[in-house]
């Protein structure tokens, strides 16, 4: 995932984040489980393209995220 | 006494067969799938073996590709646990070390002085052990008496939930008869009376359909190394939509590599009951072991194991002298038989069965004494037999046929 705007879903917990991951990949979508930058654990990064996608197929799989970042 | 065989008995047979060979030399026979399944799926030893030498992080902590690759191995575990139990969120899937800490993690961390619990007479130490110590501080707690087959009348178990409780515990199956109480019943009479209700499914996990949802199940807690055919060390508990984490206490704090920052345990799942750096390994094992299950499908596991279990019933009852407990109905309990030799202490038994005709099971009180006074075999204890998928018909005849010989001496 090289070049472009890159939005970073930060989560609660690490099993958030990997829930979330499986759950956007079994939508198709592709996302990165990363370094948290603030802390310890993970993190998901994606395309800034498909960051609305993500959040409403996240949404509606009862997976909170609890802050967007743009990189 | 001739047993009834079970009607349309199904002869689909699940059997993996190659991997039978390490116990089926000939050596001897394992029949002590209730304490523990034995050989494991081949596949699982791989995963174990995988994990350690490819997924060496610490999942959950570091964010670093090895930590990543560890963290994801326990996520699919948790998403193929959840999907055996019926469980719609995987994040309300929590591993603990075994069964017996998921119990007490819920009695322990729900049940305040003033509380009443409901649970029955057949219970294992697992549930009996901390429910006492409870009562010590203030617990109510009321033991529903099953019959000497181990049933439970569900309207028995209304009658002692009238006065309101705060949770039912049971097992789903009994680890001395076998003998299966009736979820469904129990789970509607728990919450007429306010209560939730705690199943303890150490013994049919992975070998009787469990949907917890279609049980009314609110806390499940399950082995991960019976009947889902994982190493020892895992297990854990589901919590349904109708349980509040926040008012169970933790048994254990501490680091869960999330919210750092803060010195109080988080409020969500799973991490407010899984501090610690988790058994990565053996939750590895267990993802294939659940896995395996799911391929196999757990009716054609049921299937099989009621068809040998129908088989050494039958043939029990027909040895002179061998009186054999619970319900004798492969319809009504798991592929647990417990039975006794009157002339001969259980541990003798056991003992001549493994030395002159190499056959594994276990005697005694099965760390389960409330279930042997219930069905009347308190202090001697039973002779185990415990099935499991890798065992045959020819298990079950050699198994007959050596009992009988013990029974003639």
């Amino acid at each position: 995932m090289s070049g472009g705007v890159r939005a970073l879903l930060i989560f609660r917990s690490n099993a958030e984040a990997l829930m979330a991951h499986a759950a956007l990949s079994r939508g198709g979508m592709t996302a990165e489980v990363i370094q948290n930058p603030h802390g310890c654990g993970y993190a998901l990064r994606l395309r800034v393209q498909t960051l609305e996608s993500a959040l409403t197929l996240l949404l509606a799989r009862g997976v909170p995220v609890s802050r967007v970042e743009l990189q | 006494m001739r047993i009834v065989p079970p009607a349309g008995r199904p002869r689909q047979r699940p059997l993996p067969g190659p991997w039978r060979s390490a116990h089926e030399a000939g050596e001897y026979v394992y029949l002590d799938h209730a304490a523990t399944s034995y050989p494991k799926p081949p596949e699982v030893i791989a995963a174990m073996v995988e994990y350690m030498r490819c997924s060496g992080g610490n999942p959950g902590r570091s964010g670093h590709r090895l930590s990543i690759a560890a963290a994801m191995v326990i996520h699919e575990t948790r998403e193929a646990v959840a999907t055996l139990f019926g469980a719609p969120d995987p994040l309300r899937v929590v591993f603990t070390p075994n069964v017996t800490y998921a119990v007490n993690l819920i009695l322990k961390g729900l049940l305040r002085p003033g509380d009443r619990v409901v649970t029955s007479s057949m219970e294992h130490n697992a549930v009996m052990r901390p429910l006492r110590a409870l009562e010590r501080r203030g617990v109510k707690l009321t033991v529903v008496p099953c019959d000497r087959r181990g049933c439970l009348d569900p309207a028995g178990f209304r009658c002692a939930l009238a006065g309101g409780a705060r949770l039912a515990v049971v097992n789903h199956a009994s680890n001395v008869t076998g003998t299966i109480l009736p979820l469904a019943e129990l789970s509607q009479a728990a919450h007429a009376a306010g209560a939730l209700l705690l199943a303890d499914v150490a013994q049919t996990g992975g070998v009787c359909p469990v949907d917890m949802q279609a049980l009314g199940v609110d806390i499940l807690a399950f082995t991960g190394h019976k009947g889902l055919l994982g190493a020892p060390g895992t297990g854990g508990l589901i919590l349904g939509p109708r349980v509040d984490p926040e008012s169970i206490e933790p048994l254990v704090c501490g680091g869960t590599g999330s919210q750092s920052e803060l010195e109080e345990q988080p409020d969500y799942l799973p991490d407010r009951f899984e501090s610690g750096t988790a058994n990565g390994v053996g939750l590895a094992g267990l993802r294939a072991g659940v896995s395996y299950v799911l391929r196999q499908g757990v009716q054609n596991i049921r299937a099989h194991e009621r068809e040998l279990t129908w088989l050494l019933l039958d043939g029990l009852a027909r040895i002179p002298g061998v009186t054999v407990h619970g319900p004798q109905d492969p319809d009504k309990s798991v592929a647990v038989v417990s039975f006794s030799v009157p002339a001969m202490p259980a541990g003798e038994v056991g003992t001549q069965l493994e030395e002159d005709f190499g056959l594994l099971c276990r005697t005694g009180l099965h760390c389960a004494p409330a279930a042997h006074k219930t069905i009347g075999t308190l202090p001697g204890g039973t002779v185990r037999m415990s099935l499991g998928l890798t065992n045959t018909e020819a298990d079950v005849e050699r198994a007959i046929e050596a009992v009988a010989e013990v029974a003639r001496r």
